[in-house]
């Protein structure tokens, strides 16, 4: 049984992780470190979450709320959409073992010798299939809901120097938009 | 040597190999563009433009 | 209204910048809002189709019920540095500070930003896998070994893409000499988790921003763009599977 790695590593290597993988999407330099502190938060809460009884969509939905939530307050300091701080933030917590696992029950159905086998490896591809679709669903909810709730502040992280009623486009509020 | 410490090294220097190839080729092919060193004849054969590197 | 003239010249660019965005890997929603912000600000009458493998921008002409349609195709990425930049070019537009003919400018000025050195993020793969080989409870060896492979399997992707290789071979490829070199620890019998370093070798392939994207997509009614980049995941997902597989299968086979 591999024992645990306790809070605060989870908290170092989830922003490590992150952190990596967004110099991978190319974010912006100086956006790295709040990605890297954002994944930090977001799976460390997850891991506690996990640890204390709850489960791993749970777990995944709170800690994206988290993630998505400091991902919009950061954008401003940032300079960046809160996409590009949230999104390699949450790539330590996409289920790529569950789905790794259902592609490798697909390839046991085909090399099934018996009934029970195959059977066996049916289940596995549907339990890690179930898994991959509810904990991304769960990932994706709890980073969409600040944004839904925080539209402005989301969408005008990259406005630069604006200040309310200065612009001089008579037409910028047509159709209502508020953006 | 067993097979699997056989598969490993091979898989590792053909990787190298492969960086170190590809890498080799786009310089080789960026000193070609500046310097013109083969010319493709309209029939297609390879030649040698010395006068080219000459007017560098 | 803007004139006939202004408004081609405006919907050419608005859809030479939402094809930029969405290969950029940003969503259908920025892309959507983006847009159609600096619309507004140029004041003419738009509408935008997101499709799969390209993108349609409606304008409407100045006299009558003609339209123009302008239609871009777009590529999948990921660069969230130019979605940056896109973003906030379409604020300078919609605060009135920047025209059309600069914002053209400024678009080809960001397209032709050059991303990190290859050799840095192959560095930052690495450590990323082995912090996540860490995450799942392995220890030293195992992450050692998955740096090993993870820098090995990204560069080979890199140079195989660049050599314009099918992404899927290459994920296929990159996939299984991870898998072979991460094999290295149960092969030398060199730690106490090798079955985690041989389950973290391929996570870096996971394409996770595209599922995210995906789902986003899904949420905010662009269905058949969901559906494809979905599609598109699961195949790169398949691929690494397919790669892992066969990498495990040419070490224990013989």
């Amino acid at each position: 049984m591999l024992t645990q790695i306790g809070i605060y590593q989870d908290f170092i290597f989830g922003g490590l992780a992150s952190a990596g993988f967004a110099m991978i999407a190319n974010v912006r330099l100086n956006a790295l470190p709040y990605c890297g502190f954002i994944a930090a938060a977001g799976h460390a809460l997850r891991y506690q979450l996990i640890h204390n009884g709850g489960d791993i969509v749970s777990g995944s939905f709170c800690g994206a709320l988290v993630i998505g939530l400091l991902a919009v307050v950061c954008s401003r300091m940032a300079k960046s959409p809160a996409e590009s701080l949230s999104y390699p933030a949450l790539l330590p917590m996409i289920p790529g073992m569950y789905a790794y696992k259902a592609v490798h029950a697909a390839i046991g159905c085909m090399q099934a010798a018996s009934q029970d086998m195959f059977e066996h490896n049916l289940y596995l591809l549907q339990y890690n299939s179930m898994m991959t679709f509810f904990v991304i669903s769960s990932l994706v909810l709890g980073i969409t809901l600040p944004v839904f709730a925080l539209k402005k502040m989301t969408f005008e992280a990259t406005r630069k120097n604006y200040r309310h009623g200065t612009t001089t486009n008579p037409i910028f509020y047509k159709n209502g938009r508020d953006s | 040597m067993d097979y699997q410490v056989l598969i490993f090294l091979l898989t590792i220097v053909s990787v190298v190999l492969v960086a170190v190839g590809s890498t080799t080729y786009r310089k080789l092919k960026a000193l070609n563009h500046k310097h013109h060193i083969f010319r493709y004849e309209d029939d297609g054969v390879c030649c040698v433009d010395g006068d080219e590197i000459d007017d560098e | 209204m803007a004139g006939v003239d202004n408004a081609e010249r405006a919907g050419r660019f608005l859809a030479l910048y939402s094809s930029g965005l969405l290969s950029s890997g940003a969503t259908t929603l920025r892309t959507e809002r983006n847009m159609l912000r600096m619309a507004d600000s140029f004041g003419i009458d738009v509408q935008l189709t997101i499709l799969p493998m390209h993108c349609e921008v409606s304008v409407r002409k100045d006299k009558g019920n003609g339209r123009l349609l302008f239609s871009e195709q777009y590529s999948r990425g990921i660069n969230f540095n130019a979605i940056t930049a896109m973003s906030r070019m379409s604020w300078k537009v919609a605060d009135g500070r920047l025209t059309v003919e600069q914002a053209e400018r400024l678009l080809s000025f960001v397209k032709a930003q050059s991303r990190y050195p290859d050799w840095i993020v192959a560095f930052a793969a690495g450590v990323a896998n082995a912090s996540f080989c860490r995450l799942f409870c392995g220890d030293l060896w195992a992450m050692a070994f998955v740096f090993l492979c993870t820098v090995m399997g990204f560069w080979l992707k890199r140079c195989l893409i660049h050599r314009s290789v099918d992404v899927r071979i290459a994920v296929i490829l990159a996939g299984m000499v991870s898998a072979i070199t991460a094999s290295g620890c149960y092969i030398f019998s060199l730690g106490a988790t090798p079955d985690v370093a041989v389950a973290a070798s391929v996570l870096y392939l996971v394409p996770g921003i595209p599922f995210i994207n995906a789902f986003s997509n899904f949420m905010h009614g662009h269905y058949v763009c969901a559906a494809a980049i979905f599609m598109h995941a699961i195949e790169t997902t398949a691929c690494l599977g397919i790669g892992l597989f066969c990498g495990v299968m040419i070490l224990n086979n013989l």
